[in-house]
C-alpha cells in the first residue's frame, strides 16, 4: 500500500504545514485504521441543519461536531461526525490566498497545502483519488485547518480539547490566541496559521461541538446556551 | 491490489483493420498471442476459473473462418465481428472447442483461446487439461443454474460494506463533499459579478436576496433553490 507510506519529502512538507507533532499522530493514526474498530460508526447524524443554524450569519469560521463512540478494544475516542466550514476568505474567491497576518501566500505554499491533503486523503482512504485534489487549488488557512481537523481524533480521557470536555462535561470556551492554542493541542500549528483566537467545545448530547473564529468572541452568560438551543432545540 | 481486466486489442478492432492483409493480421495475431500469455502469466488462476465457471459452453457460435488458415497453430477461428457488434450476452465466454485437435503425445500442449466479456485469454494446455476445462466450465453453467442468483452479489455485498467500514468514512466523505459543493458554489456565484461592488461572500442571508443570482445559474424551480440553500 504506496500510500500510507510516507516518503521524507512528502512528510517534510506535511511537517511544514501542519508541524511535526500533528504529522506524526497522523501517519501513525493513518496505519492503525481506528474506524474500524468503533463499536457505533457516525452514520446518518442528521445534524447538519442544526450546525448550519450555529453558522449562519455569525462570526463562527468552523463548527465541527465530534462524535463520540466507543472502541472494540476498550475506551472511547472522538472522530470525525460532520462540520460546516464558513471562511470569506477561502474558496479561491480572493485572487490568491492570503494568510493571517494579510500577506499574499506565494504559490508554493498553496501547492504544499494541496499536496499535503492529497497525500492525507489517499493515505486514509487507501487510494489516490486523483479528483479530489483537483478542486483544491486555493485552500485558505482556516480550511486547510477544516479539512486536516477531519482526520483527527481524540481519545475521550485526554486533556486537552474536545476529549477533555467529553470527559468532564463542561465546556470550554477561549477567546485569546494564546490560550486557544493551548487547546488546540496538536492542531495548533494549523491554528495559528489560521488566525483563530477564539475556540469552544461544548460536550453534547453524543459528542462534542467545536467553534471557531478568527475574531474574538467574549463568553457571555447564555452564550453556551443560545448554542444548545441552536443545534438541538433545547 | 487492482483487479484492472486485460483488455488486448487482439485484432485491431479499435482501428480500421480493412485494409491489412490476412497476412499481416497473421504475423499480429502472433505478437499479439505473446503478449497475451505474459499478461496471462500474471493473472490470478481463480479469477480465470471463476470467468470459465460463470461462462456458458452453450454460446458455442459456429462462424465462418474469415480467411486466417493457422492449421500449425491449431488455434480457434475468430467471428470478425466489428467493434459496434458486441455479443448481446456480455457474461458469457464463448467456446470453441478444437475440432481437428491430434495430438499424438499426451503431454503436448495446444493453445485455447477463451473470449470472454471482450477479452481475449490464450493458455497453452494439454489434452487432458483442456478437457478439464471443459468440464469444469460445464459444471459451472449447471452450478451457476441451480445456485441462488444472491449468491455471487452478497460476495460482492459484503465486499463493499467491509470497504465501506474501512477505507470509506461515511461521515467524512459527506463533510468533505459539501465542502467542495460549496465552494463551486461560491466560484459560480462570484464569477458572474466580478465588477460589482459587492462580491465577497457574506452568507447565504444574502444569496436569499438575490433572485437574479438563481436566474444566472440557471435554476427553475424554488426546490431547486431550497436544496441549494439547505
Amino acid at each position: 500500500m504506496g500510500e500510507k507510506f510516507w516518503v521524507k519529502e512528502e512528510k517534510g512538507m506535511a511537517e511544514s504545514v501542519l508541524g511535526v507533532e500533528a504529522c506524526e499522530f497522523l501517519i501513525t493514526s493513518a496505519s492503525k485504521n481506528l474506524l474500524n474498530d468503533l463499536v457505533s460508526p457516525p452514520v446518518n447524524l442528521g445534524v447538519q441543519q442544526g450546525l448550519g443554524k450555529i453558522v449562519e450569519g455569525s462570526h463562527w469560521n468552523y463548527v465541527i461536531f465530534w462524535y463520540a463512540s466507543g472502541l472494540k478494544s476498550g475506551g472511547s475516542v472522538l472522530v470525525w461526525g460532520d462540520g460546516i466550514c464558513q471562511d470569506p476568505k477561502g474558496g479561491g474567491v480572493v485572487h490568491g490566498s492570503t494568510s493571517a497576518d494579510g500577506e499574499l501566500e506565494g504559490v508554493e505554499k498553496r501547492k504544499v497545502k494541496k499536496c499535503v491533503l492529497r497525500k492525507l486523503h489517499a493515505c486514509f482512504n487507501g487510494s489516490d483519488d486523483g479528483s479530489f485534489a483537483a478542486s483544491l487549488d486555493e485552500v485558505s488557512d482556516v480550511e486547510m485547518f477544516y479539512l486536516t481537523s477531519m482526520y483527527f481524533t481524540f481519545r475521550c480521557d485526554s486533556a486537552y480539547g474536545p476529549g477533555e470536555a467529553f470527559k468532564s462535561g463542561r465546556p470550554t470556551w477561549a477567546s485569546s490566541m494564546a490560550s486557544c492554542l493551548d487547546h488546540y493541542h496538536l492542531r495548533s500549528v494549523l491554528a495559528r496559521s489560521a488566525g483563530f483566537q477564539t475556540v469552544v467545545f461544548l460536550p453534547v448530547k453524543s459528542g462534542v461541538l467545536e467553534l471557531g473564529s478568527v475574531k474574538s468572541i467574549p463568553e457571555e452568560h447564555d452564550s453556551v446556551e443560545k448554542l444548545k438551543r441552536s443545534v438541538w432545540g433545547f | 491490489m487492482s483487479r484492472a481486466t486485460v483488455e488486448l486489442d487482439f485484432f485491431g478492432m479499435s482501428k480500421e483493420n480493412s485494409s491489412s492483409s490476412s497476412k499481416s493480421k497473421f504475423l499480429n495475431r502472433q505478437r499479439s498471442f505473446r503478449d497475451i500469455q505474459s499478461a496471462i502469466s500474471k493473472m490470478n488462476p481463480e479469477l480465470l476459473k471463476s470467468v470459465i465457471a460463470s461462462g456458458s459452453a452453450a454460446s458455442n457460435k459456429s462462424t465462418p473462418d474469415n480467411g486466417n488458415q493457422m492449421s500449425s497453430n491449431k488455434s480457434f477461428s475468430v467471428p470478425s465481428t466489428p467493434k459496434q457488434e458486441l455479443p448481446p450476452f456480455p457474461a458469457l465466454p464463448v467456446y470453441f472447442p478444437l475440432p481437428r485437435l491430434n495430438l499424438e503425445n499426451p503431454l503436448e500442449t495446444a493453445p485455447l483461446t477463451i473470449f470472454y466479456n471482450g477479452t481475449v485469454a490464450v493458455f497453452d494446455v494439454p489434452r487432458d487439461k483442456a478437457e478439464n476445462i471443459l468440464k469444469l466450465a460445464e459444471k459451472g453453467i449447471s452450478k451457476t443454474v441451480v445456485e441462488p442468483v444472491a449468491d455471487p452479489r452478497t460476495d460482492h455485498q459484503q465486499k463493499l460494506l467491509e470497504s465501506l467500514d474501512g477505507d470509506l468514512p461515511i461521515a467524512r466523505r459527506k463533510s468533505l463533499q459539501r465542502f467542495l459543493e460549496k465552494r463551486k458554489e461560491r466560484l459560480a456565484l462570484e464569477t458572474p459579478y466580478a465588477s460589482t461592488p459587492n462580491t465577497r461572500f457574506q452568507g447565504r442571508k444574502t444569496m436569499k436576496n438575490h433572485y437574479s443570482f438563481w436566474a444566472g445559474l440557471g435554476l427553475a424551480s424554488k426546490d431547486e433553490k431550497d436544496s441549494l440553500l439547505n
